[in-house]
């Protein structure tokens, strides 16, 4: 079963271009479409995730299981 | 400059740094900025991370000219002098260096290793925390004693070149690492196991060790008699990792007992918050009125700060590190503006969010800077 969400912790700034090029490795890979990517760490913010090219932001560890399980249905 | 000037002038942004504490209204909204990579690259963009490590006596004096340069910041939070090859011992973590594990120009990284067991909560408890400390950073994570010695000596060769550049230094006093510090030392996954696990074997390994760190910090406190003592919870102790009732148990504890020292002893508090802390504010209301301040990285609201401490104590922050690295000179002085007004303009330091990332723009820190004289 191909992965549904991937998620990225990023903790430094200097880190930021990495994120973006895995995210844009997933694209020419041609497996971006399959897969909901989540970011999260001290440093991130909407205009990161946005310039990363991420789907959704998670403040920390508890909000990305309640987000996962509300995007994949479990209850 | 003459010497009486930048004296002067170091005078005068101290006395607007003590009014914000105060919970007075300044000339100016005070700022206060640290991270040394961002201004040792400000004033020589060729610089890399590694030059800290390899070269720190160079690297340092760039950083003070980064700071002159900027000429804006009333107080520099950093710690210009650090001994990077040693830093990680105080979180019982190793060292990850640019130049070494790390590419040049990447940033240094406590490397969380795990290294501690059960067994040495034993030892803390019937030894104490400085015989465990001491042969813990040694024989098990690998520092060298004479590295020890080399961090004294670099911190004083760059105190008088400070003093000389007229910078004021935030902190002359540290403590409440001891949470992290286990946590670290440890391992989060371990740790916080154990304090389901063992909870109270964790609290008497906290009671013994706090024995200790409480004599030193009031041995510190009388010989350097610091205007400010730097007690910082930093980041496991705050929502993000354990819940308000934990954080009542395990850690309150110790940073009241700090700060309560401190306090009692005529310096005043310095709380450094990084992570979110929105649940535990109204505990930081036991202490007196205009004694402390409390520096915020972006992540707690800082807005429900204003409304539970705001009145009490000074509110440090908190321009985020994000829109320094990727935002606009715009965007950054609209939120700073912002903050002064809504935050401010009494009781309130503008700061960036923790440190200066050392890819922010220097555009987007001038902005910053620009934005307390409108």
């Amino acid at each position: 079963m191909p992965a549904i969400l991937l998620g990225i912790s990023c903790l430094l700034t200097t880190a930021f271009d990495n994120i973006k090029e895995c995210i844009q490795t997933l694209e020419r890979e041609g497996l971006r479409g399959d897969v909901k990517v989540l970011i999260g760490g001290g440093p991130v913010d909407e205009a990161t995730c946005k310039y990363m090219g991420a789907d959704h932001v998670c403040r920390n560890a508890q909000e990305t299981v309640e987000y996962s399980k509300k995007y994949m249905g479990v209850k | 400059m003459s010497s009486s000037t930048v004296q002067e002038l170091k005078k005068e942004k101290y006395d607007r740094f003590k009014e914000a504490l105060k919970l007075e209204k300044p000339d100016v909204t005070p700022v206060m900025l640290s991270g040394e990579p961002f201004f040792m690259k400000y004033a020589e963009p060729s610089a890399k991370i590694s030059d800290l490590v390899n070269r720190p006596l160079w690297a340092y004096e760039k950083v003070i000219e980064g700071i002159q340069k900027l000429s804006g910041v009333d107080v520099y939070a950093g710690l210009i002098g650090s001994y990077i090859q040693v830093s990680g011992a105080m979180f019982l973590t190793k060292m990850k260096l640019p130049g070494r594990e790390l590419p040049e120009d990447a940033l240094f990284q406590y490397d969380e290793v795990g290294l501690m067991t059960v067994e040495d909560y034993d030892t803390i408890i019937d030894k104490g925390w400085n015989a465990f400390y001491s042969d813990f950073v040694v024989r098990r994570l690998g520092y060298k004693p004479e590295e020890f010695e080399k961090s004294k000596e670099l911190l004083a060769a760059m105190m008088p070149k400070v003093e000389e550049a007229g910078i004021n230094l935030l902190s002359g006093a540290a403590s409440g690492m001891l949470f992290d510090a286990v946590c670290m030392g440890r391992g989060m996954s371990n740790f916080m196991k154990d304090l389901h696990r063992m909870p109270d074997k964790i609290l008497e390994v906290f009671d013994a060790a706090m024995a200790e760190m409480t004599d030193d910090l009031k041995k510190q406190l009388d010989e350097a008699k610091p205007f400010i003592t730097a007690v910082i919870p930093a980041n496991h102790a705050s929502n993000d990792f354990i819940s308000r009732k934990m954080f009542e148990k395990f850690a309150w504890p110790m940073y009241k007992t700090f700060a309560d020292i401190a306090i009692d002893r005529g310096s005043n508090v310095y709380f450094h918050m990084d992570s979110r802390w929105d649940d535990n504010l109204d505990f930081f209301l036991d202490f007196p009125k205009g004694r402390c301040i409390f520096d915020l990285d972006g992540a707690t609201d800082i807005y429900k700060v204003k409304k539970v401490l705001g009145g009490r104590m000074c509110i440090t922050g908190d321009v985020s590190p994000s829109s320094l690295a990727l935002g606009t000179p715009e965007d950054v002085y609209n939120y700073s503006t912002k903050l002064i007004r809504d935050i401010g303009p009494e009781g309130f330091i503008l700061s960036s969010g923790c440190s200066i990332p050392p890819n922010a723009k220097p555009e987007n820190v001038e902005a910053m800077v620009a934005a307390v004289r409108g």
